[in-house]
């Protein structure tokens, strides 16, 4: 287990709903969704709200965050080069991580209750997640 | 015989199922992690991967006829979607009961015969959640019904893990799952 991971599974497992989203500063479509979507996500959801950037030669985006509203959240980066198309691979939680943004929410001690691992969230569909990730149906 | 329906209402009411987390198979070797098969992979886990690896956009019903939560989403939705979306294979799987597919519910429900019906070969409900499935597909399964969809050759776009996937719900995660994502 890496060091992320580490850090990642002691967060999800904690009690409550948790939203771990997986991105990169350089990804059109990661960048698309910040403002719309996760600018006051963290005041807005009753989760924690952790950002995971990856392949993005260390940079853990902070920056691009604050310019797009992003706050309160946790921010992780994930160590490494951007690779080529080809070899965009990788596992976080042992979940496969196979776009750029990926949405996870967590639940029950650390499963995994939502997967969004393609395309673009939206805010719609992370609160629903949330909501129904907190229901005991 | 009271003791069974016990058991069974025990089960029924519990939720259907909430178990420890589960790894992921290895990833693949193609251009980004994708499900495979390994030594341990059921007959009907070979199907449905030989379905999901298919060109287009797949969705997989893990459920359970005697799982209230599983007879309730049925109720939600799952006709129409189906009949909207002729080009999505939708493939229903059984999961912890008794190795029977559940073919008569699901025509109640009016599931279509374009959908493909399997039985995981598991036992069938227990109280006893240790004993449950906890992954189909390399995946990790806490829940019935899990509700997951598959594009790009295999990979997994969406999974809907806890409660009930609704129809918009799913809906939109079919309309995005075969959408591009490009940006100008």
């Amino acid at each position: 287990m890496t060091r992320i991971d580490a850090a990642l599974r002691f967060t999800v497992e904690a009690e409550g709903v948790h939203v771990v989203h997986v991105w990169a500063p350089w990804c059109d479509n990661s960048i698309h969704e910040l403002a719309p979507v996760w600018a006051g996500a963290a005041e807005r959801l009753d989760a924690s709200v952790s950002f995971v950037s990856i392949w993005a030669e260390g940079d853990d985006g902070a920056d691009v965050l604050r310019e797009h509203g992003v706050e309160g959240v946790d921010v992780h980066v994930v160590p490494g080069p951007k690779p080529e198309k080809v070899d965009r691979r990788m596992t976080l939680l042992s979940l496969p991580v196979s776009w750029i943004p990926t949405t996870w929410v967590f639940n029950r001690g650390g499963l995994l209750a939502y997967a969004f691992n393609y395309g673009e969230i939206t805010t719609e569909h992370l609160d629903q997640a949330v909501r129904d990730a907190h229901g005991d149906w | 015989m009271r003791h069974a329906f016990a058991l069974l209402a025990l089960v029924a009411a519990s939720a259907c199922a909430q178990v420890p987390p589960a790894t992921t198979s290895p990833v693949g070797p193609e251009d980004a992690p994708r499900v495979t098969l390994d030594a341990d992979r059921t007959e009907t886990e070979a199907a449905v991967q030989a379905q999901i690896e298919q060109p287009g956009v797949h969705v997989v019903h893990l459920w359970a006829p005697w799982c209230g939560n599983s007879r309730a989403g049925l109720e939600t939705g799952w006709y129409e979607t189906i009949a909207a979306h002729p080009d999505v294979s939708f493939t229903f799987v059984t999961i912890w009961n008794d190795n029977d597919d559940g073919l008569a519910a699901l025509r109640r429900y009016g599931i279509p015969e374009s959908a493909t019906v399997l039985a995981q070969p598991d036992r069938g409900p227990s109280a006893d959640r240790s004993l449950r499935r906890t992954s189909f597909l390399g995946l990790p399964l806490s829940w019935t019904p899990t509700t997951w969809v598959f594009n790009r050759g295999g990979k997994l776009a969406y999974a809907f893990n806890y409660g009930e996937v609704s129809a918009e719900m799913l809906q939109t995660a079919i309309e995005h799952a075969q959408a591009s994502w490009e940006h100008d």
